[in-house]
């Protein structure tokens, strides 16, 4: 599958209610019931402690599996090792054959479908019987999984019963609980017949050789205990040292993968049955080469709960047959590349970055750089395609080029007539669903502002690109409020791009070189601060430069401006307020980059509360990206749009007046989707009218309930 | 009056969908498993062995109930009876779980028919999954943790009680007097 076949995928799953209603819907009873079991606050500390243990195990996973090996044989077990999914597949159909199988049984199992071990046994005149009745259903459909632990929640009952009805030869009624019955049935009749089980297993404990297998329908006990032959087919990353890990993770699996306690079943098998043959296959197939490279072996820690897809912006509206390739969402990303390399359809552009995956992920997995760091290695091979080739090597890793052109657009939008908060048409052709910019401010920022101070405090604004030439108001707000308190802002000349748009396309040597000329400007300029008002600016400030230069002798220089850099929201929180001079309902929409990677969130959230006269009022889906998300919404228009269109959803259902949020993009995006009654603007425009210090204007005039009102309110 | 850890295995039981009845002599057992054998429209039940089974004599007491009984190692005749009757090895209270063994006659009965009874002493409860695990550690057998009856919510996210494994599970916790093994 393609890109344009991945992009065709998007248009349909998009177009699709039945699955963006299911999706939905369990989407939101998952993590209600997983936040019981499972608090947020919790995560951090739960996150270290699984860590330590899959970082232990992940580390001694070959000596593990040598450890596995030979208490499984004194148990009586015999265990193969599989380098690829031919070995895997090939060892499985000879276990079958050596029992004269015909009919063979299969509980719930990632390994095999990655293995495409149906394929093959049906090319081996096996039958294959699915008795996961998720598994069943696409089995009888034909098709792939839509979620890792619920394959079928993209068919509602009457295709189900559709499926039974053909598959039967009767007319099967699309009742859920008489279907779950029918299938119970014949079902049955497979576990009796069959000559061979085969299962997965969740964890293989070494010390005992224990395979511990999770079920909730009965049937992998079943397929474990009935058939004389089993086959367990396991990849190596699932091997534990013993009962002590495994007491530590096993309580988490469930909660994060369903909200449930515990599964109804969970078997323990560290003996085999009388008359019986148990096989354990364990499979390489790429996890190897993740152990040996030090940034993805942590991409082996996963527990395969699904907490990352359930949590998913993107996967919620598109699901597992679009936003997958056997493996889904945003670890599906990471693993397809090291186990299927040759079919990826480059699952990875459809990542946000918005990281609320690596917040309920058990393990902590950095999926968002993992999948970063998969872009820039494609990049470094490949290159970037021709267009983005143009734009960013070409353009944008240019500062005076970039700057020079920005300036020209600028005074084209002048010529036009247009003015700052213009919405303007996109030429066609040019990006992949968005159809507008904002026009560019006729006065950009940086000849607004001071070029330098002499006195202290010296606070040296970074606007950024979008604050600079598009929102120039947010930057006047940032400066006239700090000024306001005896900090001197001032915008130092030749500043550019932070080059965050080169680094999340994966070309870091664009990055550094803008880091280098960014760096190099702040540091001959020496500001005792420096302040932005983009978190993304703010991520490569605090973040990014120091990584892309830790190699070069400006590492020092880097490290040093990151620790000078600071939120205009951490600021702000330290200003003395005065008495309220009017009032407005708030809704606060929480930037990715803010409250994520920067986890400046908490000071945005009491710069509100400190604020006088402002009332903030709650949301649905507050902490979900807007869908920006910097050039996705070029690459990824539709996906882009509909996350917007929840957003906006959810914002005007609040009853909120305006809408605040800290980060730009997210103001481009919300403001071309929110209605004009409801203006979106940034929280130092917030903090400027609220304190005094600028008058409302436009939209927000009208929404700001001004005390000193010579009618009263 | 029971005590706090029996009545929060007890409410965590019947949270996963268990029917849990205390039982402190033989003729709560009996009006307990009429209950139940009316309920379930029992004719046929498949035993698991166990001393604790044959102690409150549960074979009889069925047989009196009308049920005719079934053992050995056949599955499908297992899968014929209504009622699969098993003893459990522990309980955890944290979670409402049992612990069964692995044995044939255990594995049939408590996975095949679509009712399956656990019996087990009350004073045989575990705290906390942490300390059930350690036990499953120490039996290096084949054990299996069940919570519940079997269910799936892989139709529209629907949850339906009963898929492979039984449909109900009911557990008697047994407070009466229990002779000691040996």
């Amino acid at each position: 599958m393609g890109k344009k076949s991945l992009r065709a995928g998007v248009l349909s799953a998009l177009g699709n209610q039945q699955i963006q209603d299911a999706l939905d819907a369990f989407t939101s009873s998952y993590l209600e019931k997983r936040r019981r079991l499972l608090p947020d606050v919790a995560m951090p500390d739960l996150q270290t402690k699984v860590r330590h243990i899959k970082e232990e195990a992940i580390e001694n996973m070959l000596e593990l599996a040598q450890v596995f090996i030979a208490r499984a044989k004194d148990a009586g077990m015999r265990v193969w090792e599989a380098q690829d999914a031919e070995e895997a597949c090939r060892i499985t159909a000879g276990v079958a054959r050596q029992y004269g199988a015909g009919l063979v049984v299969k509980s719930k199992s990632m390994v095999s479908e990655e293995i495409r071990l149906n394929d093959y046994l049906a090319r081996q005149d096996l039958e294959v019987l699915e008795t996961d009745l998720g598994e069943r259903i696409i089995q009888l459909a034909g098709e792939g999984p839509s979620h890792m632990v619920m394959p079928a929640i993209h068919k509602n009952r009457r295709e189900v019963a559709r499926l039974l009805s053909s598959s039967y030869g009767r007319s099967v009624e699309p009742e859920i609980a008489s279907m779950v019955r029918e299938v119970r049935e014949e079902l049955r009749q497979g576990f009796f017949r069959a000559s061979l089980g085969v299962s997965g297993a969740n964890f293989l404990l070494a010390g005992s050789g224990t395979l511990v297998v999770l079920s909730n329908e009965g049937n992998a006990r079943l397929v474990l205990n009935l058939p004389p032959v089993t086959v367990t087919l396991v990849g190596y990353e699932k091997l534990l040292p013993g009962w002590d890990e495994l007491a530590r993770l096993l309580p988490l699996l469930p909660p994060a993968a369903t909200g449930q306690r515990l599964t109804s079943y969970v078997n323990f098998i560290s003996s085999t049955r009388e008359n019986a043959e148990a096989h354990v296959v364990l499979l390489d197939n790429g996890r190897l080469a993740m152990q040996a490279d030090s940034l993805f072996k942590e991409a082996l820690y996963c527990l395969r709960c699904g907490s990352c897809l359930n949590v998913c912006p993107v996967y919620r509206v598109l699901g597992g047959q679009v936003f997958g390739h056997i493996y889904m969402g945003g670890i599906g990303a990471i693993l397809t590349a090291f186990f299927h390399p040759d079919e990826d359809p480059g699952l990875g552009d459809l990542c946000l970055g918005c990281g609320r995956c690596r917040e309920y992920c058990p393990a902590g997995i950095d999926i968002p750089g993992l999948i970063l760091e998969l872009r820039r290695r494609q990049v470094k091979d490949k290159g970037l395609s021709w267009p983005w080739n143009l734009a960013i090597r070409g353009f944008l890793s240019r500062p005076r080029l970039f700057e020079g052109g920005l300036e020209f657009l600028g005074q084209w939008d002048r010529f036009q007539g247009r003015s700052e908060g213009n919405l303007v048409a996109i030429p066609p052709g040019v990006t992949q669903g968005r159809r507008k910019r904002p026009s560019l401010a006729a006065m950009p920022l940086h000849k607004d502002l001071p070029r330098g101070e002499n006195s202290s405090p010296r606070v040296a604004l970074y606007p950024g690109c979008l604050i600079k030439r598009f929102y120039p108001a947010i930057g006047r707000s940032v400066y006239r409020v700090l000024r306001n308190s005896g900090l001197k802002v001032f915008l130092p000349p030749g500043l550019t791009c932070c080059g965050i748009p080169a680094l999340y396309s994966g070309d870091y040597e664009t990055a550094r070189k803008l880091a280098i000329h960014n760096l190099e400007i702040l540091k001959k300029v020496d500001p005792d601060y420096v302040v932005f008002a983009c978190p993304s600016c703010g991520m490569a400030l605090k973040n990014h430069f120091p990584e892309l230069l830790a190699d070069t002798s400006l590492a020092g220089d880097a490290r040093e401006l990151a620790l000078r850099s600071l939120d205009f929201c951490q600021m702000a929180v330290k200003l003395t307020m005065p008495a309220p001079r009017g009032g407005v309902v708030v809704a606060q929409h929480q930037p990715c980059h803010q409250f994520r990677s920067l986890k400046t969130g908490d000071q945005a959230r009491e710069l509100l509360r400190l604020l006088p006269g402002i009332q903030v009022v709650d949301f649905s889906g507050d902490d979900r990206c807007c869908g920006f998300a910097g050039l996705y919404s070029f690459k990824n228009g539709e996906v882009s749009a509909r996350l917007r269109q929840e957003k906006t959803t959810a914002l005007t259902a609040s009853g909120a007046e305006i809408v605040v949020t800290d980060c730009p993009g997210c103001i481009w995006q919300l403001r071309s989707g929110l209605p004009s009654r409801i203006p979106v603007i940034h929280g130092a425009q917030l903090t400027a009218v609220a304190m005094g210090i600028e008058e409302p204007s436009g939209m927000l005039a009208k929404a700001w309930k001004p005390l000193e009102k010579p009618n009263g309110i | 009056m029971p005590s706090e850890s029996l009545l929060t295995f007890c409410s965590r039981a019947e949270e996963a969908g268990a029917v849990v009845k205390l039982l402190a002599d033989r003729i709560s057992l009996r009006n307990a498993l009429t209950e139940l054998v009316e309920r379930e429209g029992v004719k046929r039940a498949f035993l698991a062995s166990s001393s604790l089974l044959e102690e409150l004599e549960l074979a009889s007491e069925l047989s009196s109930l009308s049920v005719d009984i079934l053992s050995g190692d056949d599955p499908v005749a297992a899968g014929g009876c209504e009622l699969g009757v098993s003893s459990a090895l522990s309980g955890v209270v944290e979670t409402g779980t049992l612990i069964l063994g692995g044995s044939r006659r255990e594995v049939l009965a408590s996975s095949l028919p679509i009712c399956h009874l656990a019996v087990l002493c009350a004073t045989e409860l575990l705290p906390d999954l942490a300390r059930a695990i350690k036990l499953a550690g120490e039996n290096n057998g084949r054990l299996c943790f069940v919570t519940g009856p079997s269910r799936t919510a892989d139709i529209e996210n629907v949850l339906t009680i009963g898929v492979h494994g039984p449909k109900s599970l009911y557990i008697f916790l047994w407070e009466g007097d229990v002779v000691p093994d040996g």
